[in-house]
């Protein structure tokens, strides 16, 4: 049972190492632009605001 | 027209989920055990697809700096770097996954074989190309230094590429891709696997361009407003 399943120890990393990086990333990279279009929203604004007087 | 991109975006990002599901079907239900190296052997299916994007991003990342080289626009510029970011990721994956590999079929980690040390390398260029650009404090001389690693540091990927078949290596030779190398349900799932990881290539360059572009937008912002307050 313990060699039938050995595999598992080697796999699951591999796959597991994987799916987090894409994944990982794909997070990362969507938080970032949501960051990114906050901040130039409210620069926006800011200029708008100076303008304004 | 921002609309238009987001529903693109979205379909990718769906198209690509399900293309890592079914793959993964493939996988662990459709391609058979395989006689010496058993379940083991199914990390394959995930590691020759990515050193097969890092390649791919390698090769985008050496057009993109040849074109920026000669005509100096930020466009090429971006792809480059965008693209390098995720070949280093891939290379990465395949480093990682390679070991794990390397330790069930030859009961080491790691040997200093031409195949393993090259893509070592290859990771060291890329990692370079990244550091160079921030740590110079003029953009376009990063940029422009990137360009030149990203053009000489190209010749290791058909190196790399090729090591198994110059050197005696104890790498396993690219029979993937050759008649008679694996059984047809062996090679169908890893072409689908190579597909759905180009499909994610694609979504993965896309995203990040986006944010590259929204960074430079920033930028220009920022330098707009500081230009106003004087």
């Amino acid at each position: 049972m313990e060699e039938e399943t050995e595999y598992l120890a080697y796999l699951v990393p591999a796959f597991g190492l994987i799916w987090a990086a894409v994944f990982g990333y794909i997070f990362w990279l969507s938080r970032k632009q949501r960051q990114l279009e906050q901040d130039i929203a409210s620069l926006k604004e800011e200029m708008e605001e100076d303008e304004r007087g | 027209m921002k609309n238009g991109n987001a529903l693109k975006t979205h379909i990718l990002i769906g198209l690509s989920f399900m293309l890592m599901i079914a793959a993964l079907c493939l996988v662990f239900l459709y391609a058979p055990e395989e006689k010496e190296m058993g379940n083991v052997q199914r990390i394959f299916y995930f590691h020759v697809p990515s050193a097969w994007i890092a390649f791919l991003a390698f090769f985008v990342v050496f057009i993109c700096s040849i074109g920026y080289l000669w005509k100096e626009t930020s466009g090429w510029d971006h792809v480059a770097h965008c693209s390098t970011e995720i070949g280093l990721i891939f290379t990465t994956l395949v480093l990682t996954t390679g070991p794990i590999w390397a330790k069930s079929a030859w009961g080491i980690w790691w040997t200093w074989d031409v195949r393993l040390t090259s893509t070592l390398i290859l990771w060291l260029i890329y990692l370079a190309y990244l550091m160079v650009r921030s740590f110079t404090t003029s953009e376009s001389q990063g940029a422009r230094l990137a360009a030149v690693i990203g053009i000489v540091g190209f010749i290791n990927v058909p190196i790399t590429f090729l090591a198994v078949e110059w050197w005696n290596t104890q790498h396993p030779p690219a029979v993937a891709f050759e008649s008679g190398g694996l059984e047809a349900s062996m090679r169908l799932t890893l072409m689908f696997c190579v597909a759905t990881f180009s499909v994610l290539y694609v979504l993965l360059l896309k995203q990040r361009l986006a944010v590259r572009r929204s960074e430079a937008d920033l930028k220009k912002l920022r330098d707009l407003v500081e230009l106003k307050r004087g």
